[in-house]
């Protein structure tokens, strides 16, 4: 196969001995003439340099990109440099988006989970102090309800237990009181069908071992109510308002009795009994206005 | 002298008598009760319902005794309570209730003496109730 000088070589020549391809040689582009002038003398050795060739060349690429005669250093230098910072400029455009927002989302996420974790820890610190900021918070999201009513809303859930029992005896929970005292629990519900009605009895457990009990009488005729007899003692009935009920109480040798009745039900409370207990229990009875 | 020595006894013990009069109303076992006597469901049946309270937890709660006399009152009979026949309660409690249900011959009337306690198998209280006049349904 014949080699490029070789082919070159047996091309015709011009009058000044120099090879006539000027034609093929137009129509390279300088980094053509470049590339091919560095074949070129790849080929050759000391002993088959072809000056003819590489003057041909050196003529294109002159003719194609002139050197200038002198050289300016400080606009060589700018050029340099607008090189360096298109190509740097270009490398920006060109990469991707992604791990700048992803660095965003991180930072926002963290910001937000130290915000979290500060401000609970500030409601756990409140909540060893007495207060009851998860009960604030619950009673704040309910918005219909007072700021004193939250046990009342969070105990309502206390005759769940008793609920096959309820509906078994066709009783609705407008009898029930929803607010059982701090330090106290249901330990023992009954429901009695008599004739005369039905009976709710419910007893109330405190971690001190006291007790108090509260009993549901409805009566299906007014005047069976009259049998419903309380003990009691010397001491004077006192009377106080809760719940928008009248509530009676009465003293029977140190156990006090609170009772009210409304409509066709008696309610009373028996044992150790305050008078906030009394009032805040009754007000808790959901009943008929 | 010994006249108003004797006006300051008197005193002296009528104070003394009303606290225990007050105390004798009042019941240390007992909170409240409650018996009814209605008509039952079935034929010449009287249904005797009774409610007790006591004022803590006690062993002996419920009914000690139901007398059943006629309208006339004439005894017909005496049922005792105990936790077989569901007149005291089977457990130790503060509350206990529940209706005795006597068969009577349709068309005649009754009453009922009812006795409720509460307290210790050996000391108890006890509080006694006469129920209203109930004509046993045809």
């Amino acid at each position: 196969m014949e080699s490029n000088i070789e082919r070159r070589t047996n091309q015709p020549k011009l009058p000044n001995g120099r090879l006539d391809f000027s034609e093929e040689l137009d129509s390279m582009s300088a980094s053509q003439l470049a590339q091919a002038m560095e074949d070129g003398l790849e080929d050759m050795t000391e002993e088959t340099y072809d000056e003819a060739l590489i003057s041909a060349y050196l003529d294109a690429l002159d003719q194609k990109a002139p050197m200038p005669d002198m050289l300016d250093t400080d606009e060589a230098w700018r050029a340099f440099q607008k090189k360096v910072e298109d190509a740097s400029l270009a490398i920006g455009a060109s990469s991707p988006k992604r791990p700048a927002r992803f660095r965003r989302v991180v930072r926002t996420g963290l910001v937000a989970a130290i915000m979290v974790a500060v401000l609970f820890g500030m409601m756990v610190a409140a909540q060893a102090a007495g207060v009851d900021v998860f009960g604030a918070v619950a009673r704040w999201t309910e918005e219909t309800f007072r700021f004193n009513v939250s046990e009342e809303d969070g105990n309502t859930a206390w005759f769940a237990d008793y609920q096959e029992e309820l509906d078994a005896a066709g009783l609705s929970e407008e009898y029930l009181p929803t607010w059982i005292p701090e330090g106290y629990e249901v330990t023992d519900l009954q429901i009695q069908e008599l004739n005369r009605g039905i009976d709710i009895y419910i007893l109330y457990s405190g971690e001190n071992g006291s007790a108090f009990d509260l009993l549901i009488s409805i009566y299906n005729e007014p005047d069976a109510m009259e049998q419903h007899i309380f003990e009691k003692d010397g001491t004077p009935v006192q009377t106080v308002q809760a719940g928008g009920k009248t509530i009676y109480l009465l003293g029977n040798l140190g156990v006090q009795t609170a009772v009210c009745q409304d409509r066709n039900v008696i309610y009373s409370l028996v044992g150790e009994l305050s008078q906030n207990l009394i009032e805040d229990i009754f007000t808790s009875i959901i009943g008929d206005e | 002298m010994k006249k108003i020595s004797l006006i300051l006894s008197m005193v002296l013990i009528s104070l003394l008598i009303c606290p225990i009069a007050a105390q004798a109303r009042a019941s240390e076992n007992i909170a409240n009760h409650e018996v009814n006597a209605l008509q039952g469901d079935g034929r010449g049946e009287i249904s005797i319902d009774f409610v007790v309270r006591a004022t803590a937890s006690l062993p002996k709660i419920g009914a000690l005794k139901i007398t059943i006399y006629k309208a006339n009152g004439d005894y017909v009979k005496t049922i005792w309570g105990n936790t077989s026949n569901g007149l005291l309660s089977p457990k130790s409690g503060r509350y206990y209730s529940n209706t005795y249900t006597y068969e009577g011959t349709p068309g005649v009337s009754y009453y009922a003496v009812v006795t409720v306690c509460a307290g210790t198998a050996t000391d108890y209280d006890t509080r006694e109730v006469t129920t209203a006049t109930v004509r046993a349904p045809y």
